[in-house]
């Protein structure tokens, strides 16, 4: 753990949806270069919180502070939250057949460059940054020329999120469940995209069901989230012991 | 309301019988009598909801003359970008003179003569043609007819080399613009086809087209409208496919204060085929009505409708969609699909699908849907970093795009590029503020 400001600074959150808290005073505090994997059983809100740190306008605040890198989050959309360096890979990437993933991704990453004061990209340029990259998660050039995860394997799409990190280079990376769904190969490959982009200024959240993608990413913190707060932290041996016990034993502490 | 079917026979006028026509003055007459004897369809008919004939019939003076609209009422022409190394450059009632059309028109295994100049020629060819036209009976084939001084006829022949993309631009300087194409494809002959039309502000343009594909013989057919400004336009377009015939249309459509595309399409030869697609993207206050027929009178006859239709504020999209399965027919298939777009909450598009299934032996679907924009799409491509009109283009796009895609991979690259552009033009211009 560095003694550096907090990149991300969460404190005493509160969301509702469809008139109902899903998080309760959640408190988290991620400082640059850590990993962080957060787990928890099926509804506790782990998804929940990253979709909402990326701005996800489903969910309401109700009460509590977001910081990233000292402004206030919540008062930024979603494009602005991604072009501070913000990314979500998300558990279920939307399909969007009709436009190709080459038009979408140099369309993104100029976006974010300009915001940042950087050149877009040309064509070559592009094409140049996606040929570094792409083999990281075993996409080859072809892939360009699909529709945005349409018609693409479970694993595809989630190796599609991973480049899509690569290529934005995000200061924080929140991973949801990206794990799930995945054989080991593609939970290999999908952990060297996440290993690749690891740095002492890039922060990762890594919400995840289960130990195994720990195997292969080595976290900083784990958390455990249950009802909306974070009930425990702790090193990854913390996962192990929820891997061997379950979450049972915690869910008995808080009755 | 008659059956689509039904409308297609011949009606017998008295002392003016389609059969009788042998000279294109005798259709002028034929046309002039329908007119007297039938009214301009009204809104008895499902298929004139939402557009009126009147808004397709020009102003009469008390005499009952058309009332001549000043030129300077007339703005600048807006025309299409011509991307073809053919363009066919057709104005009202002047073909150019010979050696032009020898050195455009006339090479690479096509041919244009007049109307009138074809009915001379072989009055035979031209009749059996006027009598198989399944748009021959209709009111506004009876006004154009009556109100042209001449048409144009373009054959083209098996000789043409269907990767060269032949390019109709229609123009006219008038307030009133009434034009007539009769396109025959020879048996075996290819053709890519871009049509479209330079527009005037407060322009009213009329364009029937008869398409014929004899055996085997496939098109490609590339239909573009200019957002003009204050204009009304009508198109009317009949298709007759013979035997393995193929007729491929995709519209891309900006609409126009009133706008209205009727097609109907016969599949009289066994294993003839018809797809109609298209693209419709509405800016504000546009209206675009298309109302399609295809009927399947052949065995193993196949076709697909592909509708895509976004709206702003205050626009109108209709799409009335009729597939009729002849009776005795045998494997047919056909299917329907028509997507819409609500870009904006005050808008309004409307989708009716009517299937008439005559025979047991067949495979036809349809679907419709009309939604807005898929909040979780836009959030996706926001976290992305893109703004929220450039993740609505990129999204309206996409949405246009996919009509594309299921055009036939046959079809030329340099037709596929020019839709590809249209489409490109026209969500600039329903998206503005993204500045793609």
């Amino acid at each position: 753990m560095n003694n550096e400001q907090p990149l991300l600074d969460v404190r005493n959150l509160w969301i509702k949806a469809q008139d109902q808290f899903i998080l309760n005073g959640l408190d988290l505090q991620i400082r640059p270069g850590e990993v962080h994997a957060i787990m928890g059983p099926n509804g506790s809100g782990k998804s929940t919180l990253v979709q909402s740190l990326a701005g996800h306008p489903g969910y309401t605040i109700e009460k509590g502070e977001i910081s990233f890198d000292g402004e206030d989050l919540l008062t930024l959309t979603p494009e602005e939250r991604a072009r501070r360096g913000l990314f979500l890979a998300f558990q279920y990437p939307v399909e969007i057949s009709g436009l190709g993933n080459g038009y979408f991704l140099k369309a993104a990453v100029n976006a974010v460059r300009e915001a940042r004061g950087q050149i877009p990209y040309d064509a070559v340029e592009f094409l140049k940054a996606f040929r570094e990259l792409a083999p990281l998660v075993g996409l080859g050039q072809d892939f360009l020329e699909r529709g945005v995860n349409a018609g693409f394997s479970g694993g595809e799409k989630k190796r599609n999120e991973i480049l899509q990190m690569l290529l934005l280079e995000p200061r924080l990376a929140l991973l949801d469940e990206t794990d799930s769904g995945l054989d080991v190969d593609a939970l290999k490959l999908v952990a060297r995209g996440v290993n690749a982009t690891r740095s002492k200024d890039r922060s990762i959240v890594l919400v995840t069901h289960y130990q195994r993608l720990l195997d292969y990413i080595d976290p900083d913190v784990v958390h455990v989230l249950i009802k909306g707060r974070i009930v425990r932290s702790g090193t990854r041996e913390l996962a192990h012991e929820i891997e061997r016990g379950g979450y049972e034993p915690l869910l008995a502490t808080m009755a | 309301m008659s059956s689509p079917v039904e409308s297609f026979r011949p009606r017998a006028l008295p002392g003016s019988s389609p059969t009788r026509i042998r000279s294109w003055d005798d259709a002028l007459k034929h046309a002039a009598k329908a007119l007297e004897i039938h009214a301009p369809p009204d809104r008895h008919d499902e298929r004139w909801l939402y557009t009126r004939a009147q808004d397709f019939l020009p102003p009469l003076t008390d005499s009952g003359e058309i009332a001549a609209s000043p030129e300077s009422e007339l703005g600048t022409e807006l025309t299409p970008p011509t991307s073809s190394e053919e363009v066919l450059l057709l104005e009202d009632g002047k073909l150019g003179d010979p050696e032009a059309r020898r050195r455009d028109g006339l090479r690479h295994g096509v041919t244009l003569r007049t109307m009138r100049e074809a009915w001379s020629e072989d009055p035979a060819l031209m009749k059996r043609i006027a009598l198989r036209s399944p748009i021959r009976d209709r009111y506004f084939v009876w006004w154009n007819t009556a109100h042209l001084d001449d048409g144009y006829v373009v054959v083209v022949s098996r000789e043409r080399p269907h990767h060269r993309p032949l390019q109709i631009l229609w123009r006219s300087p008038n307030a009133l613009a009434v034009r007539r194409l009769l396109l025959i494809l020879e048996p075996g002959a290819r053709l890519d086809l871009v049509e479209c039309e330079a527009a005037r502000p407060n322009q009213l343009r009329h364009l029937v087209r008869d398409i014929h594909l004899e055996r085997e013989a496939t098109l490609h057919h590339a239909l573009l409208d200019v957002p003009g400004v204050n204009e009304n336009w009508l198109w009317t377009t009949g298709v007759v496919a013979d035997e393995k015939a193929a007729y491929h249309a995709l519209g891309v459509h900006a609409g126009a204060r009133k706008a209205r595309h009727e097609i109907c399409v016969d599949l009289i030869g066994a294993r003839a085929h018809a797809t109609l697609d298209a693209a419709v993207l509405l800016p504000s206050k546009h209206v675009f009505d298309l109302q399609t027929e295809i009927v399947h009178r052949a065995d193993a006859t196949e076709s697909r409708q592909l509708v895509h239709a976004a709206t702003s504020a205050r626009a109108t999209a209709v799409y009335g969609g009729t597939i009729v399965v002849e009776s005795a027919t045998k494997g047919v298939v056909a299917h329907q699909q028509s997507r819409g777009l609500l870009l904006d909450p005050a808008s309004d598009i409307d989708s009716r699908p009517e299937l008439h299934i005559r025979s047991d032996d067949v495979l036809c679907t349809h679907g419709a849907s009309i939604g807005a924009i898929d909040p979780e799409g836009l959030f996706y491509l926001q976290s992305r970093g893109l703004n929220a009109s450039q993740a609505r283009a990129l999204l309206l796009r996409a949405f246009a795009l996919r009509v594309l895609e299921t055009f036939p991979a046959a079809a030329s690259a340099a037709l596929r590029t020019t839709l590809a552009e249209r489409l490109e033009v026209l969500v600039r211009l329903l998206v503005p503020e993204a500045g793609l």
